[in-house]
């Protein structure tokens, strides 16, 4: 009986180690999906590309005076278009905040949108987005080829566009940050640098 | 050696417990420190008006961490088990109101895998919480008496939960991957 109880401890703790095993297996490829979705978004949209100087817009601030993006500052702007009916923007804006608060350093986010002014002052101050400036232009919009949401556009303290895709989670708003840390377009552009770089070595030998 | 039913019934319905108290326990952790995040989740599901839904992103949670400490001790297990059962059917009823609606895309907001959406597969996992719920209200409860049954418990309770979140971390990487698939 003793050595059936011990067997039988033995196996709980197989068990259990061995769904574990498979629970951290399935959070790596999560975790690899989270990384690589902006990078879809990346290689197959038009607009202005990464590592071209950013056009310049000077826009109405709707939280009072104009606002210039697209400047070279000597801080990163994040253009973040959004829209008051798209939920995922919404489950987005702790996110923004926190990473606002976080980088206020070296980093302005702005918000982007476009359309009746109304609306979106009253989404403005329901939501309490004071500490975010918040410019509307169809005309930005259209420049940058924004088709979906939310979006966001990275430009570098001078003035070049460093990183940009369509973002659903916190992950993929990093994602575009530390491409720009990076400095490359997106971790799949790192990757596929040195893959080349790797190709390359022996024909130059 | 037979096959005692009471004894089963016993063992069946504490591991139903133990794995259910932690499932709802860290679910409503995660929803309580996130809470802005988890209210507009709740917003996304647009079945409650606009001024309920910061007061049910922290009465949700309160509830469902309620319903996690009544489940362990045996004379309070009922209580628990009906409060869990009530949160399930209204969380199952959401996502399938939505998922009728089309608002497939929507993040389902369960605790642990972030930016999983609704699916059919997440109405059927609701179920068996629900089936699981159901035995742990009908089976008769006591505390933990022997090492046998202390083993069987915590054994058969831990592998329950990491089971729900191995299942539901696969749920979503299946939706990523669906995701990646339909962009090319």
């Amino acid at each position: 009986m003793a050595s059936l109880f011990i067997s039988n401890i033995i196996l709980w703790i197989a068990n259990i180690g061995l769904i574990l095993t498979v629970l951290a297996l399935a959070r790596q490829v999560g975790v690899l999906h989270e990384r690589i979705t902006p990078v879809g978004a990346l290689t197959m949209d038009h607009g202005p590309k990464v590592g071209e100087q950013a056009p310049v817009f000077t826009l109405d601030n709707l939280a009072g005076g104009a606002l210039t993006i697209g400047r070279a500052t000597g801080r990163s702007q994040m253009l973040f278009f959004l829209s008051p009916t798209c939920p995922v923007c919404k489950k987005l804006l702790p996110i923004l905040r926190s990473l606002r608060s976080a980088e206020s350093g070296t980093l302005d986010v702005t918000l982007a949108s476009d359309g009746d002014v109304a609306q979106h002052r009253s989404f403005y101050h329901r939501e309490k987005l004071a500490p975010f400036p918040y410019v509307l232009s169809a005309d930005m919009g259209m420049t940058f080829r924004i088709s979906k949401l939310p979006y966001a556009v990275v430009i570098g303290p001078d003035g070049r566009i460093s990183a940009k895709g369509l973002v659903n989670n916190r992950e993929q708003v990093e994602s575009l940050l530390q491409a720009q840390e990076m400095g490359v377009a997106s971790l799949q552009d790192h990757m596929s640098r040195n893959h080349q770089h790797d190709l390359a070595a022996p024909v130059a030998e | 050696m037979s096959i005692d039913p009471i004894q089963s019934a016993f063992m069946l319905g504490a591991v139903a417990r133990l794995a259910l108290a932690a499932i709802f326990a860290l679910s409503a952790s995660e929803a309580m420190r996130n809470w802005s995040i988890h209210a507009a989740i709740i917003e996304q599901y647009r079945l409650l008006p606009e001024w309920m839904v910061q007061s049910a992103a922290r009465i949700l949670p309160a509830l469902s961490f309620t319903a996690a400490l009544l489940l362990l001790p045996p004379a309070t297990a009922w209580v628990g088990a009906l409060l869990g059962l009530t949160l399930m059917v209204i969380f199952t009823l959401a996502v399938s109101i939505n998922l009728v609606r089309g608002r497939a895309y929507i993040d389902c907001g369960c605790g642990g895998a972030a930016g999983q959406r609704l699916s059919s597969g997440l109405a059927a996992r609701n179920l068996v919480l629900i089936g699981l719920l159901l035995g742990a209200l009908a089976a008769p409860s006591r505390g933990l008496v022997d090492p046998g049954f202390v083993t069987g418990v915590l054994g058969g309770g831990g592998a329950l939960v990491a089971l729900y979140f191995a299942s539901n971390q696969l749920l979503t990487n299946m939706q990523a991957l669906e995701g990646l698939d339909s962009g090319r």
